[in-house]
């Protein structure tokens, strides 16, 4: 009890001085369920001392009960910073919040009502050595409460974790805090609730949360946690799929569409809420999504505003390399075909007016008896050759935009460097390649 | 408690020469330190610390923490507020506003640092010390906040709405001077207790429209009505004499009829004295800051006059 009521005291110092730290940081994401998580966290601890100093057992009840308002913000809260905090914001709608505070609500009016039902109970189970009234509770709903907050801090973490591994030392450094600053007072209730500590029924969860205190500190002065924010991270990802020019569409490895982006949609023409989760085989054109690549651009519209997009298929590789899915994305390449075409248009009329020239040329030259009709034949017929050239140089383009099979850089590169030092017995020099991750094949169009 | 100053720093030269003898350096130190105690608010701590036991000595309670818990809110509150309004007190207050510009997160760590410590220390006086404690940070909230507005147009800023704004900065530390010591005490209400209330809540309005005077032009430009931006210096003037000549009667009538005692109503309406002097100042001093400071200080004089009239002096 010495220890408990100092630590208790420095809890709600530290608590309420995050809380205002947090409070000043408002609008930042995460700010405001923060004030309200320390609120509660303040509040409970202050509950509990009042109880320690309550007088009568009524008094002492009285504030166990009071304290289940705090004990129950907590949970809501810390989910609700988790969403915000990480950039999920678009979770927190005024349904869902209800829905969160569900379990809550009922467990405070249940703790207002502890005298006219035995769902939760709260009530004197002696006294200790030094005059301290034991408060006792139990009850049906207290298993529901505890399990729906330990739940709440599991879903809770799970955003958090992710920046662990961030690239940012800032976010690393939050994360870890935010993690230690729930995780302690969560381990603490775990234990408490399982019987291994505390024999004079005081929940030590309140003063492990002068732990969290500190620990939420640190994450907003020392790794600076509302002046440098991950939110946007998982935003911008989000709206760079949603908002790119070219169509997107993610299928996983069961050739379920998993994700589709605005621009996807729309060229496909399909609602995106009915293809999500559909086959993939069902909803998206039959030969152009193919993982090992089609053979054919994909047309869609009607003649006259039909649209053709080049249809790029890169796979999604788990560290090991295992495929985990596709992405498909479409390039609109209409405009280039059509400029593909008129240039054969050009190309072959062109050839036909130079031949047509050429012939009429040849024509009168061979009206002449001399060698000068030969010459101007062989040079007209040079004229001829050369405008070939001109389909030779449309050839070798279309060549390089239908190559089905590509080179390897690394293949070159072992060609080029490899093989000519072994000819010549000579140590080639070092070189290395990095590894390869995901790949992109594109299609080869007929046309 | 309710003061705004802001005097600019002496320059060097004129340390000189007024103070001759003196090194330079001792005497730059304590501008510094002057400096420190006004733009933080520091010396309201202490100012409001002495009102606190100021009650402890008219209603002869025991010491018990709250003149500490009151002098920790009040740090938290007025430089916690000095940093919120850091930027519209550029236009008034310029050195004020690079000060705390300059410290801001030291003074953040600081006030939040100083109201988390006075909440803890009011849980050993209970639950009632504990919500007399959060009251003033509470009253801020509501006084300076935008909560309000995101409600929709109908609020506003109650710092913006007339009377109400020095009301509400009223109430809070009049609650907390008086209320505090008794909570701490686990003392019962009684009616001089309600006397001191409210020479303390008139006396807090009146040194909340001093300063008003001087940031008249600031107040206009964030749309705040206090009595000298709607009224004008001249009638301000006459507001607070009326509201001191009010608390002059209100303390004769409770001596006459009332539970005042007669050294405490004469320290009170010596205070009373002092104040209606500076009323005559308001408007026409060079240096309003300083006339703020000195209507806060009013609190010393009554504690000073209280202490030498209860102990036969």
């Amino acid at each position: 009890m010495s220890i408990i009521v100092p630590l208790l005291f420095g809890s709600v110092a530290i608590g309420t001085s995050a809380a205002i730290l947090a409070w000043r940081a408002r609008p930042n994401p995460g700010a405001t369920p923060l004030v309200w998580l320390l609120i509660g966290q303040s509040w409970w601890s202050a509950c509990i001392v009042f109880r320690l100093s309550a007088e009568t057992a009524a008094e002492a009840v009285f504030w166990t009960r009071a304290g289940w308002v705090g004990v129950m913000i907590i949970p809501v809260a810390w989910v609700l910073f988790a969403l915000e905090y990480t950039g999920r914001d678009q979770y927190i709608t005024r349904r869902n919040v209800a829905l969160l505070s569900l379990v809550p609500a009922l467990t405070v009016v249940l703790a207002a009502t502890v005298p006219y039902h035995d769902l939760l109970t709260v009530r004197q189970a002696g006294v200790a050595p030094d005059g301290t009234v034991i408060v006792e509770q139990g009850g049906v709903w207290y298993g529901v409460s505890a399990a729906y907050t330990y739940l709440l801090g599991v879903l809770g973490i799970a955003p958090i974790l992710e920046l662990l591994s961030s690239r940012a030392t800032a976010f690393r450094g939050q994360s870890a805090a935010l993690l230690v600053g729930i995780t302690t007072p969560w381990a603490a209730n775990i234990v408490y609730n399982l019987g291994l500590v505390s024999p004079s029924g005081i929940d030590p969860t309140p003063i492990a949360f002068a732990v969290s205190g500190v620990a939420y500190l640190g994450a907003i002065d020392r790794f600076r946690m509302f002046g440098a924010n991950p939110a946007p991270t998982w935003r911008a990802r989000e709206y760079l799929f949603d908002h790119i020019h070219e169509g997107a569409v993610v299928v996983d490895g069961h050739d379920t569409i998993v994700e589709i982006n605005e621009s996807g949609a729309d060229i496909l023409g399909i609602d995106p809420d009915r293809a999500l989760g559909s086959s993939a085989s069902d909803i998206l054109p039959n030969g152009s999504f193919q993982p090992d690549g089609g053979r054919d651009y994909l047309t869609v519209g009607t003649e006259s505003t039909s649209q053709s997009y080049d249809v790029t298929v890169t796979e999604l590789t788990d560290r090991h390399g295992r495929t985990l899915g596709h992405v498909f994305t479409l390039h609109n390449v209409t405009q280039y075909l059509r400029q593909q075409q008129r240039l054969k248009v050009l190309n072959r009329v062109l050839r036909h007016n130079i031949r047509t020239e050429a012939n009429i040329i040849q024509g009168y030259a061979e009206r002449t008896a001399d060698d000068t009709a030969e010459t101007i034949r062989q040079r007209t017929m040079r004229i001829v050759e050369i405008s070939e050239k001109g389909r030779d140089a449309i050839d070798l383009f279309e060549d390089a935009m239908n190559s089905q099979y590509r080179s390897s850089l690394v293949d070159l590169l072992e060609q080029a460097l490899v093989a000519p030092a072994t000819r010549s017995r000579t140590s080639p020099s070092s070189w290395s390649c990095p590894r390869r991750t995901r790949r992109s094949r594109r299609r080869s169009p007929s046309s | 408690m309710a003061s705004k100053t802001n005097d600019s720093p002496a320059v060097a030269g004129e340390t000189v020469q007024r103070r001759v003898g003196v090194p330079a350096s001792l005497v730059d130190v304590g501008y510094r330190v002057k400096d420190v105690l006004t733009y933080s608010s520091a010396y309201l701590v202490f100012i409001a610390m002495v009102e606190v036991l100021t009650v402890h000595v008219v209603l002869s309670l025991p010491l018990n923490p709250a003149p500490i818990v009151v002098g920790l809110v009040t740090f938290s509150v007025y430089a916690g507020d000095r940093i919120a309004d850091a930027e519209v007190d550029a236009i008034s207050s310029p050195e004020r506003s690079a000060f705390v510009v300059r410290h801001r997160r030291l003074l953040s760590v600081l006030t939040a640092g100083a109201y988390g410590i006075a909440v803890a220390i009011s849980l050993t006086g209970g639950p009632l010390a504990l919500a007399i404690t959060l009251l003033p940070g509470g009253f801020w909230i509501l006084y300076a906040s935008e909560w309000f507005p995101t409600l929709g147009t109908y609020f506003k800023r109650l710092k913006q709405i007339l009377v109400v704004n020095s009301t509400i900065v009223a109430a809070a530390w009049a609650i907390a001077v008086v209320g505090l010591p008794l909570a701490f005490a686990d003392a019962a209400v009684t009616p001089l207790a309600g006397v001191v209330f409210v020479y303390f809540l008139v006396d807090t309005f009146v040194n909340t429209e001093i300063p008003n005077v001087r940031d008249i032009a600031a107040d206009q430009a964030d749309g705040v009505s206090t009595i000298p931006v709607v009224l004008g210096v001249r009638r301000t003037r006459h507001v607070l004499y009326g509201l001191d000549l009010w608390l002059v009667a209100f303390v004769g009538l409770s001596l006459a009829f009332g539970p005042l005692t007669a050294a405490v109503a004469g320290a009170i309406l010596v205070g009373l004295g002092y104040a209606l002097v500076l009323a005559w100042f308001v408007g026409r001093s060079a240096v309003p800051g300083r006339l703020a400071i000195a209507g806060e200080a009013k609190h010393l004089v009554v504690f000073a006059l209280l202490l030498a009239f209860t102990s036969g002096i």
